[in-house]
């Protein structure tokens, strides 16, 4: 599972398991937002890239967060 | 938009004491060093300058380079040789007439940071360096008489406005410099203007990417390449190649820009085997996918609108701004337009190279080779300032190599075919 801002990179390369980040200079979070909000959307991703990896794929697949039900 | 570009050749600078006999003779370029310095020393924001010189062949190394610059002075019409840089004033350059000193640049070295960065955790990178002598003596740099503005910014100043000062000293001595040909009759005239051409010919466009720290560095217009003042993330522009010939460009080897071989070679084609449409300038390192694709497509656009059916795309960085011109090459070659890539090939041992993939559609590249230099003797004296790292005279140490001014070839300076390899 790799947890990144550039998706279709990574996809390209195979990579079965992707969940979206937020940018390429911070994937995890986004330091602009107040830190209480910023810590809900760190929870988010890391949800989000928890539930990609108990999930079975066939293809690259890219997750994104806050999305129902998760998968792009 | 017609510029005129007259260029006087020196072949010696010198420092004078008396002002009386600064100015330009025989090739002979004589600097008021007093006078130079007064100058400098008057900005606050630095806390010492000095002024070396070091010539083609001498046993010596320029550590702590910032940039080196073409002197020039903007003699007749609108606009300044470096517009919109440091509250100089803005405006389209391109049209008049302006003098460059030919032969000589002004190395702008300072310590700590680099041109490309310098906010704490970002690119703290080793102080570049140039040779005069030697396998580091990397032409077109190391064949100029170098006039080093070595400038201390004060400590207590955030790394925005430290970058800032150094760059700005060397500007000013470039001016300075450029000052003493007012009056004198110049060794060469080039007139550049774009007149309308046979509409047979094909359309080509020059698509220069170059990189941007904004998101790193933290500033606008401090770190990377400079756009009319700017250096920040920006849509695309279209300039006319007279704005590239006459400083819309700089910082990140501003003397590059101001000499810059594949406008000089569009030019001469234009009319002949092309029609030059000009350069349309982006930016890289956005920040996600969907803004890289942003800027791509609406180049390839405005490309298409222009008429173009051939462009030659470069970039200045590597890492993840290679997206950006994947999605410019496939943009434009969906949109009708060949591309051809030239870049260099990545260098340092351990990297995987520039090239994350390879767009199918990306089917013309021009390598311009690679450089990793290790073995390179120490100097006979050092100029400017190092980094504590390594020690001046070294330029590899394990993991720890240096970069040499202008090592990465992005337009092709050096090497532009097989058979110069």
């Amino acid at each position: 599972m790799v947890l990144t801002a550039l998706p279709e990179l990574v996809a390209s390369v195979g990579a079965p398991r992707i969940v979206r980040g937020v940018r390429i200079e911070h994937v995890c979070g986004d330091p602009s937002l107040p830190p209480d909000q910023d810590r809900a959307l760190r929870r988010q991703l890391f949800d989000t890239a928890l539930a990609a990896l108990g999930t079975a794929v066939v293809t690259p697949t890219v997750f994104e967060p806050g999305a129902a039900g998760h998968a792009a | 938009m017609r510029l005129e570009l007259a260029s006087f050749v020196v072949s010696h600078v010198g420092f004078v004491n008396d002002p009386r006999e600064a100015g330009l003779q025989g090739g002979i370029l004589s600097v008021d060093r007093a006078g130079l310095l007064r100058e400098l020393r008057a900005d606050h924001r630095l806390e010492a300058v000095d002024l070396d010189l070091v010539r083609p062949g001498e046993d010596a190394r320029l550590l702590g380079l910032h940039d080196i610059i073409e002197p020039r002075a903007k003699v007749d019409g609108p606009g300044h040789v470096f517009p919109g840089v440091a509250s100089r004033p803005l405006m389209t350059v391109g049209a008049g007439r302006t003098h460059r000193v030919a032969g000589v640049g002004v190395a702008a070295c300072g310590p700590g940071l680099t041109a490309f960065g310098g906010a704490p955790g970002w690119h703290e990178s080793l102080a570049f360096y140039l040779d005069m002598r030697g396998p580091a003596a990397l032409p077109p740099f190391a064949d100029l008489l170098l006039v080093c503005v070595l400038a201390v910014p004060r400590a207590d100043l955030p790394p925005r406005e430290r970058a800032q000062a150094v760059w700005d000293a060397a500007l000013k001595a470039s001016l300075h410099l450029a000052d003493l040909t007012r009056g004198a009759s110049p060794d060469a005239l080039d007139v550049y203007e774009t007149p309308a051409v046979a509409a047979s010919l094909p359309g080509v466009v020059y698509l220069p990417l170059f990189s941007s720290p904004e998101h790193y560095g933290g500033s606008v217009d401090a770190f990377g390449t400079s756009i009319y003042g700017l250096t920040r993330l920006t849509p695309p522009l279209w300039l006319h190649p007279n704005e590239m010939h006459d400083g819309a460009v700089g910082r990140c080897g501003t003397w590059i820009h101001q000499n810059h071989p594949i406008v000089a070679d569009l030019y001469r084609a234009h009319g002949d085997s092309l029609a030059f449409r000009g350069v349309i300038v982006q930016r890289t390192r956005w920040t996600s996918e969907p803004q890289k694709r942003w800027t791509a497509q609406q180049t390839a656009k405005m490309a298409r609108m222009l008429g173009a059916t051939g462009a030659i795309v470069t970039w200045d960085y590597g890492g993840n701004d290679f997206l950006e011109v994947a999605y410019t090459i496939e943009a434009c070659e969906a949109a009708g337009i060949k591309t051809v890539w030239v870049t260099v090939e990545q260098e340092k041992a351990g990297n995987p190279g520039s090239l994350l993939f390879m767009p199918p559609t990306a089917d013309a590249v021009v390598s311009t080779g690679g450089l990793l230099l290790r073995d390179v003797p120490p100097p006979g004296r050092v100029v400017g300032f190092d980094d504590g790292a390594l020690p001046p005279g070294v330029v590899a140490e394990g993991d720890q190599i240096r970069s040499v001014f202008g090592e990465f070839d992005f337009y092709g300076l050096r090497n532009r075919s097989r058979v110069d390899f």
